[in-house]
């Protein structure tokens, strides 16, 4: 007992639990525990909730009574509720909350098990064969380890006196012996199941014979009807897997029966009779559902039942679907099952076909040596066959689906339209039965086309005759291929032709109508101030002559040549010419006094010289005499816009806006006067001058910086230009060679194509050519038949009328002739 | 001689045996690979009963795990060539089948 704690509350619950104990099984212990049971209301454990951990020597600080609720509480007796009250198993679980106290240990009563048995090492010494897979099927152990019987000492004995009786001459085995017996049980069982209520009333041998005969066992029916499936012979014998191996050396049930029934009868039907409760072995307890309240030591032990679920209809229709399904499933299964065993059967036929023909080899080689025949090898070695394999044919069906696709798209629209109702190459197999050449499925379908119109034309009875005639048409067009679709002369619409040719130049007309006038709209627009050099592509701005020294079929290919052309005549600008020689009346020029020179100087030449604080406005610039501007318009068209260049109005007006030149002027007066630096006006202006003081063309001395183009890499011009020439004579020469031998290629792989398409064409064209005939034929017959119907009266009237077969001809030449060309 | 002629005779026959259980054998062998294809890719496998479908086909070789649920939803039905399990159990196949994908990878 563990030492009680200082806790008042502990002592309390010990004399509580003391109490149960002195009363064993009586009500008072039972009432304690039953109220412990309600206290303690135990909870699945979670990742949430606290628990306590207790190490070994906290245990007998432990408060006790908390111990013993969690004891009983936790017990889990596994059997339900009202079976605990069993004697045994309630005497314990009482037990168990007290079995602290070390009392003598009860027990359910159970058969002894633990005694070991000397011989067994002499019986079972088969070594264990790790089997490939763990899991073979799922069937169960009984149903795989053959005859349910198991023999034991007194059969041995019984099967000794009848050897002797038959003096070794029939022997019965004993796995054979276990059939026999198994099969009395099963048929006992079947045909007198209370046999344990007057276990004497044990049918005879002769009454329960036809059961047996009856009665499946081993399934020796299911495997005949399979062996007769597969295709075995029946005297062939093998082995399921659900067979045991023991099975393969006993002979059938039926002869058994016949050479030992009577004897192994009298000896099985003794010993049930003799057994308690007519079982010879001990069998599993099963719960029944009347024997529920029996109280039974063992009802811990039965075998559970699964309690069903309840049924609605609902599920019930659900759960034969699924039976049924369940069913289709193993059906197909068992289908292919089948279908393995049967390839299995026929592959091992062939290994022995082979080893035969390998024997009858042989010694037909041996006799051939010795009759020294020559010749006749060709049975004596083994000849390749071409075998066609699944994926083979797979390839060869891939290969067809391609060709006809090609087929497909390089056939005329209407035979594609065609195979809208087209049957697949599959159907039409299927329906003939065997592969079919390309050329007859094309004639199938054609055929299966022609019959789904007649049908559609059938459905559709009451038809106008030029629809009639439209669909003729429609059908013609199904041979011959066209594009355009031939109207009947009521349809073509009343109008007056226009050529082509004619509306195309009206069009082109009023564009460049209304392009014309936009430009004039423009013109009016810009007046005086613009010229527009965008509305003529052709417009000149200046006449170039090229200089003497350089030729006309050398000058295109140099840049640098161009530097050379002499403007002679500007269109916009008159005196161009003059303002580039320097001998421009506009332009006055001054000596470095400052003396204006006369104008008839021609010593020096009268550069302009831009200087913008130049007041003198009338000194121009060496920009150019006219002023153009670059202008994006309305969807990018780019123009460029002349203005004459005159400077009108005083620069000064301008600067003034940017300087204050009486600021400055004042400064300069008053050169002494001390002013903030920032302030000054005057360097402000010194400073806007030094931004324009290299704007010029020319140096501080009035010389220019650049006389000459720039020379490139110090080559002189014309040295240039050589080098330059033949640099693109020599690319454009490569660039031609290239474009010929490629044009030549072209010219070579296009001819190829043409006569490929050539043939294929005229093969297309035969192949149309058959499939009109049958389809004439067809229609002829056709043709009876509608005039046999006609005769018979009826209405009915077949859109398929029959063509006249020279015009259909010639149609088709007409029409491959066109195609050809 | 005689006996010679008959041992030919023989030797023809079995030839012409051998020959048509070949065939018999890869006319098996196609049943079993189309039968297999049709069971494996069951088109018409989801059947709907009072409002709830269950799948259909291949379900020996893919076990019937859920097989006694409902489905909802689209069920896919594609199958791998390793689920062949009836045709896979024949070396010949496998044989044919590495041959044809040594094939596939020349082309």
């Amino acid at each position: 007992m563990p030492t009680p704690t200082t806790n008042g509350r502990h002592i309390k619950s010990r004399t509580k639990s003391q109490e149960s104990n002195d009363d064993g099984l009586g009500s008072a212990g039972s009432a304690s525990l039953e109220s412990s049971n309600s206290r303690f209301r135990h909870r699945k454990i979670s990742v949430k909730q606290r628990l306590r951990i207790y190490k070994p020597n906290d245990l007998k600080n432990l408060d006790q009574d908390e111990l013993q609720q969690r004891d009983v509480a936790d017990i889990e007796t596994g059997v339900e509720k009202n079976e605990e009250k069993e004697v045994h198993l309630h005497r314990i679980l009482q037990k168990g909350s007290s079995h602290l106290n070390n009392q003598k240990k009860d027990y359910i009563p159970t058969p002894d098990a633990s005694t070991k048995w000397k011989d067994f090492d002499q019986f079972y010494q088969g070594e264990f064969n790790e089997p490939s897979t763990y899991i073979k099927f799922s069937a169960t152990v009984e149903d795989c380890c053959g005859a349910p019987y198991c023999m034991d000492e007194k059969d041995e004995e019984f099967m000794q006196e009848l050897a002797k009786r038959y003096k070794g001459e029939n022997e019965i085995t004993e796995d054979e012996f276990e059939i026999l017996c198994s099969a009395f049980e099963s048929a006992i069982h079947e045909r007198q199941p209370f046999l344990s209520t007057d276990p004497h009333s044990v049918l005879s041998f002769e009454e329960l014979k036809p059961t047996l005969l009856k009665s499946d066992y081993a399934h020796i029916n299911l495997k005949t009807d399979l062996a007769k499936e597969i295709g075995l012979e029946s005297e062939r014998e093998f082995l399921t897997q659900f067979d045991a191996e023991s099975q393969i050396k006993t002979r059938p049930l039926a002869v058994l029966l016949e050479e030992f029934g009577p004897d192994v009868y009298g000896h099985w039907k003794e010993r049930k009779i003799e057994s308690p409760s007519t079982e010879i072995f001990p069998q599993l307890k099963f719960e029944r559902p009347d024997e529920k309240e029996e109280v039974d030591p063992y009802v811990c032990f039965r075998r559970r039942d699964v309690r069903q679920p309840r049924k609605t209809r609902r599920v019930d229709i659900l759960n034969s679907q699924k039976l049924r399904l369940l069913h289709q499933e193993l059906q197909h299964a068992k289908e292919l099952a089948l279908l393995v065993a049967k390839r299995e059967k026929v592959s091992m036929d062939l290994l022995e076909k082979g080893l035969n023909v390998f024997d009858q080899r042989c010694e037909v080689k041996k006799l051939k040596r010795s009759l020294n025949v020559k010749g006749e090898d060709e049975d004596l070695v083994n000849h390749k066959r071409k075998r066609l394999n699944i994926f083979a044919n797979q390839r060869k069906l891939r290969e067809q689906a391609a060709a006809e696709a090609a087929l497909a798209t390089t056939s005329d629209s209407s035979v594609r339209r065609g195979y809208k109702n087209k049957l697949s190459r599959k159907e039409l197999e299927s329906r003939s039965g065997h592969k079919l050449s390309k050329q007859q499925i094309l004639q199938l379908q054609s055929q299966s086309i022609a019959a789904a119109n007649k049908q559609k034309n059938s459905l559709k009875v009451p038809l106008a005759p030029d629809e009639q005639q439209q669909q003729l048409q429609q059908q013609q067009q199904t041979v011959a291929s066209h594009v355009y679709v031939r109207l009947p002369s009521s349809k073509v619409p009343d109008l007056t032709l226009e050529e082509v040719d004619n509306l195309l130049a009206k069009k082109e007309k009023n564009a460049r109508k209304f392009v014309q006038d936009r430009m004039e709209k423009r013109k009016a627009g810009d007046g005086n101030v613009f010229f527009n050099l965008t509305d003529d592509p052709y417009n000149p701005v200046f006449d170039i002559t090229l200089p003497k020294g350089v030729s006309p079929s050398n000058a295109p290919f140099s840049s640098i040549a161009s530097s050379k052309f002499e403007i002679s005549r500007s269109y916009y600008s008159k005196h161009l010419s003059e303002y580039l020689k320097g001998s421009s009346k506009d332009v006055k020029s001054f000596s470095k006094e400052g003396e204006r020179l006369p104008q008839n100087n021609f010593k020096v030449k009268k550069v302009e010289v831009y200087d913008p604080f130049q007041s003198n406005n009338e000194v121009h610039s060496r920009e150019y005499p006219v002023k153009f501007r670059r202008r994006t318009g309305r969807h990018g068209i780019q123009y460029m816009d002349r203005k004459p260049n005159t400077l009108n109005h005083n620069v000064e007006f301008v600067l003034s806006k940017f300087l204050d030149f009486d600021a400055i002027e004042q400064q300069e007066k008053n050169a002494d006067e001390t002013i903030n630096v920032y302030d000054s006006k005057w360097d402000e202006l010194s400073r806007f001058y030094d931004k324009w003081k290299y704007d010029s063309p020319r140096n501080e001395y009035g010389l220019k910086i650049s006389d000459e183009p720039s020379r490139l890499n110090q080559i002189s011009n014309s040295t240039q230009v050589i080098r330059f020439g033949t640099m693109l004579g020599s690319k454009s020469y490569e660039q031609l060679r290239e474009v010929t031998i490629k044009y030549r290629q072209e010219y070579i792989t296009r001819m190829k194509q043409q006569k490929l398409n050539d043939q294929k064409q005229l093969q297309l064209q035969h192949q149309q050519e058959q499939q009109l005939q049958r389809e004439q034929e067809e229609e002829q017959e056709q043709e009876r038949q509608d005039d046999q119907t006609f005769v018979n009266g009826s209405s009915i009237t077949h859109s398929s009328t029959p063509v006249a077969s020279p015009a259909l001809k010639s149609r088709i030449s007409a029409g491959s002739n066109d195609s050809k060309s | 001689m005689d006996a010679y002629e008959e041992l030919k005779k023989g030797l023809k026959e079995s030839l012409q045996q051998q020959r048509e259980l070949e065939d018999e054998f890869d006319r098996l062998q196609q049943e079993i690979y189309d039968k297999e294809t049709e069971y494996l890719s069951n088109k018409n496998n989801n059947v709907t009963v009072a409002g709830s479908r269950t799948t259909y086909g291949g379900n020996i070789i893919k076990g019937f795990d859920g097989f006694h649920k409902t489905h909802h939803g689209d069920a896919q039905n594609h199958f791998h060539n390793d689920d062949r399990l009836f045709s896979l159990s024949s070396a010949i196949f496998v044989k044919q089948q590495h041959q044809d994908a040594l094939q596939d990878h020349i082309e």
